[in-house]
């Protein structure tokens, strides 16, 4: 199954929260994203889609998730933030 | 001699200044120290007096200048040794290397006189610290015919150090032999990338793990062998082997400080300037080694069979090796001719010389016995030394050897030769092993031949292999590759590399663009890169940039998308859009003026701040983390006008299933984030049931008919009724029975037929069952009373 893009509840007027020390995936084509989540051990990694390029990966998930995307063939360029 | 605490712990290698150990000596080692400085005018000084000159002079350019030129060859041996370890090392190495220099010494302190550190130490001009703090001045350590070897560190004020000139052992009394008919040597390019191959494996893996003890762990030393392919380093045609090579080299990388231990962490990690150590000219690299082999420790090149028993943990602490290896290379500086050929005999017998007696692998014989003559003491002495002889034979001949075949050869410090006359194995030092072991005692920067400029040492095939040549990569040029390409294979004057897509997103996930990868493989080819070569790298570059991993990224949510582009353009946010709310930062400096109204960490566990009742309720006390909200809104019904309030219900989990979505995902979340982490036992049964479909079995709740009889008589008869017997099911309790629907009504017509009226129903009595768990008695009706009013006892 494939994830949508997530509808939260939004913030009040004025409110302003910062997640820190998040771990994302970006991809530079949304059709890509959609590819790599189509992958059941990637997909399983990932806790929600934030935008169409753009998806949060579950907190202690990361170097699996990093480690089956490089099996799976891809080499993504990994940096801190 | 005088032994004090301080609280200063030393480790080899850490350069010394005297002034936080001085106020500790007492007078004796004060006296003794000042007299180095000012003379015997020390003699007639008071302690004060003698501390105030000694830190005095230590302060003073010119008497340590003084006091350096008027070391004796020995002195300066001992000194030049200790600022070529950083100024401070093993004094059980420091001993080792001064017993074959050569150079005489007169000690006139306690303990061994043939000690070196005796005499050391009783001219106040080295120090022995064991890892307490605790100093010796005088005595040395307990060497020699005890066979015992001290742990501790020897030092020097660094202040002197500086001015002690450089200082070769006496060459040994041997002679050259004739040049070898067969000879055989590791290039250092093959020591380089070895080791190279070795940093590598290590660095993948993340660590070595390390036992509650700080040491490699089995497991760990295994993995790093099957870095080798075989596991193991020998060459059966040349006579030379490496055995146990994964446990060597992960001591000698541990020695030579490219594994750094982390003990806390039970693991070591390779040190950050690992891959620049390992592109240093090869001559330098060849000194490290040389240190590092002198050093390491967990590993032996030979134990002897006879004597103590060592097991594979007790290496670690068996320093004699370190004493041993420190003699073999400072005998291998101390030879006649740095070119020249020599018989391992006879650089064995010139050890036999100063070592036998001193130092053993094994017990050493006592020189003791009472003689009355002459004769006799002649005796005694010549058994003695056969004694003697027979334990070098036995101990210390065979680990010379193996140390010659085994570390100094893959170390590529010696070559080893044969032939053409019966000279048995013939050494010689490396070239490497002339500048680094041979020159460096003198003073001398014999350099390796420096290869041609600039190297043009590989080949770059169209199909993306590269054939590097041995006899001309240089050490900066073999780390590149080993940087950018997947090492194949090895031989002495050729060694296959390939560019593969991983080797290459390995190099630019290190730092190099593809642009430096071009130009390091054209800077070291023979020939014009391929155009494949530049259309496969600049495809593999583009592809890295079609994914990227942020491993700690910082978002920042705003309630809407105008909030966001307004913050962003009034606090100058530097960042890029995530969706319709969120913000990347690319900075984790939070911009002034910014004011947030929560901060949430994902690297810690989530808070506990949701409280769920069991009628589904859910309520958050503090802002949640995005995985929580999502969950909730997936799984929950949101509560009218309420942003901290949901409803788990039948219908809203259903739905979430509906969408292909598991129970277990959000069990997961809700217990993360409940203090105590458990939900109400109810309501997890319910939403595992609404999850599934199906009721969670385990419960029942009938509507049978129960014939229960009051009366004793009856509660004796029925049962033993062979017409009636058939009818009762399931027994409840005394008297109680369970009757099928079915069957009711024709138990009841039987009953009546033998004049057994059953009342209707079990009233009210339920009440009264439950608050008493003694057999349920139900209350009599009015016509099993008149029944048995009229029919009386059967």
């Amino acid at each position: 199954m494939a994830l949508e893009v997530v509808s939260l509840a939004g913030l009040a007027p004025g409110e302003v929260v910062l997640h820190e020390g998040m771990t994302l995936v970006e991809t530079d084509d949304p059709l890509l994203l959609v590819e790599l989540l189509a992958e059941p051990r990637l997909r399983a990694a990932v806790e929600l889609q934030l935008s169409p390029c753009a998806a949060l990966v579950r907190p202690g998930a990361g170097a699996s998730f990093l480690q089956e995307l490089m099996k799976a063939g891809h080499t993504p360029k990994v940096s801190d933030l | 001699m005088t032994a004090s605490s301080l609280p200063i712990a030393l480790q080899p290698g850490t350069a010394v200044r005297l002034d936080p150990w001085v106020p500790h000596f007492d007078a004796a080692t004060l006296k003794q120290l000042a007299r180095l400085f000012v003379g015997t005018a020390a003699n007639k000084m008071r302690k004060e007096e003698c501390l105030r000159a000694v830190q005095g002079a230590l302060r003073d350019l010119s008497r340590l200048q003084g006091l350096a030129g008027g070391l004796s060859d020995f002195e300066r041996l001992a000194l030049h040794l200790l600022r070529a370890a950083g100024g401070s090392m093993s004094a059980a190495e420091l001993a080792g290397a001064l017993w074959p220099s050569g150079h005489p010494f007169r000690s006139s302190g306690y303990g061994d006189p043939r000690d070196p550190l005796v005499a050391l130490g009783a001219r106040g001009l080295v120090f022995i610290a064991d890892q307490r703090g605790t100093y010796s001045f005088g005595y040395g350590s307990d060497y020699g015919l005890t066979g015992k070897i001290g742990a501790g560190v020897a030092f020097a004020d660094e202040r002197l150090l500086q001015h002690v000139r450089p200082c070769a052992p006496r060459p040994l009394q041997i002679v050259p032999a004739s040049p070898p008919a067969l000879a055989a040597g590791r290039r250092p390019a093959q020591v380089s990338l070895l080791l190279g191959k070795i940093v590598e494996g290590i660095e993948r893996a993340g660590s070595v793990p390390l036992t509650a003890a700080g040491r490699p762990t089995k497991p760990g030393v295994a993995r790093v062998a099957r870095l080798l392919g075989t596991g193991e380093l020998s060459d059966p045609d040349l006579g030379v082997a490496l055995p146990e090579a994964g446990a060597f080299l992960t001591g000698l990388l541990l020695a030579s400080g490219l594994l750094t231990l982390r003990p806390q962490e039970r693991q070591a990690v390779l040190a950050v300037e690992a891959w620049d150590r390992l592109r240093q000219p090869f001559d330098r690299q060849a000194a490290g080694w040389a240190r590092a082999y002198q050093g390491l420790t967990g590993w032996a090149e030979f134990l002897p069979a006879t004597g103590y028993y060592y097991d594979g943990d007790a290496v670690y602490g068996f320093s004699k090796l370190n004493t041993l290896r420190a003699a073999l290379l400072t005998a291998l500086a101390a030879l006649p001719d740095p070119d020249g050929w020599y018989r391992l005999s006879d650089l064995t017998a010139a050890l036999h010389k100063v070592l036998a007696g001193r130092l053993s692998l094994l017990s050493l014989p006592h020189q003791e016995g009472y003689a009355r003559t002459e004769q006799e003491q002649q005796k005694l002495r010549a058994e003695y030394l056969e004694e003697r002889d027979a334990v070098w034979r036995d101990a210390e001949v065979p680990w010379i050897e193996q140390a010659v075949r085994g570390p100094l050869y893959y170390l590529g410090l010696v070559e080893l030769g044969a032939g053409p006359d019966d000279q048995g194995l013939l050494l010689r030092l490396s070239e490497v092993a002339r500048a680094a072991v041979w020159g460096a005692l003198r003073g001398e920067e014999r350099e390796a031949a420096a290869p041609p400029e600039p190297a043009r040492c590989w080949i770059v095939q169209p199909n993306l292999d590269v054939i590097v040549f041995m006899d001309r990569v240089s050490a900066e040029q073999l780390t590149f590759l080993a940087r950018v390409a997947a090492q194949e294979s090895a031989q002495a004057n050729a060694a296959e590399y390939r560019l593969t897509r991983a080797s290459v997103y390995r190099a630019l996930e290190s730092g190099l663009s593809a642009d430096a990868i071009l130009a390091g493989l054209a800077a070291g080819s023979e020939r014009p890169l391929p155009d494949s070569l530049r259309r496969t790298l600049a495809d593999w570059a583009s592809r890295r940039e079609r994914i990227r991993f942020r491993q700690r990224a910082s978002l920042l949510e705003f309630p809407d998308t105008a909030a966001r582009d307004a913050a962003a353009a009034r606090l100058g946010l530097e960042g890029a859009a995530v969706g319709e709310r969120f913000l990347r930062l690319e900075s984790e400096a939070l911009p002034e003026g910014l004011s947030l109204s929560a901060r949430l960490d994902y690297r810690t566990p989530p808070r506990r701040c949701l409280t769920v009742a069991e009628d589904g309720g859910v309520t958050a006390a503090e802002p949640l983390d995005l995985p929580a909200r999502a969950a909730l809104s997936r799984w929950a019904e949101a509560v009218p006008d309420r942003r901290d309030a949901w409803r788990l219900t039948a219908a809203s989990v259903a739905s979430a299933v509906a969408a292909g979505r598991y129970a277990e995902q959000l069990l997961t979340i809700l217990n993360d984030r409940v203090p105590g982490g458990a939900l109400p036992p109810l309501l997890r049964i319910a939403l595992r049931a609404w999850a599934s479909g199906r009721p969670q079995p385990g419960a029942s709740l009938s509507a049978e008919t129960v014939l229960h009889l009051d009366d004793p008589v009856l509660i004796e008869a029925v049962p033993q009724s062979t017409l009636l017997r058939g009818y009762l099911g399931r027994q409840l309790g005394p008297g109680s029975y369970v009757v099928s629907p079915e069957a009711a009504a024709e138990l009841r017509a039987l009953l009546a037929a033998f004049g057994v009226e059953p009342a209707p129903a079990l009233p009210a009595e339920r009440g009264r069952r439950a608050a008493a768990p003694a057999p349920p008695v139900l209350p009599e009706s009015p016509e099993v009373s008149r029944g048995r009013r009229r029919r009386g006892r059967w």
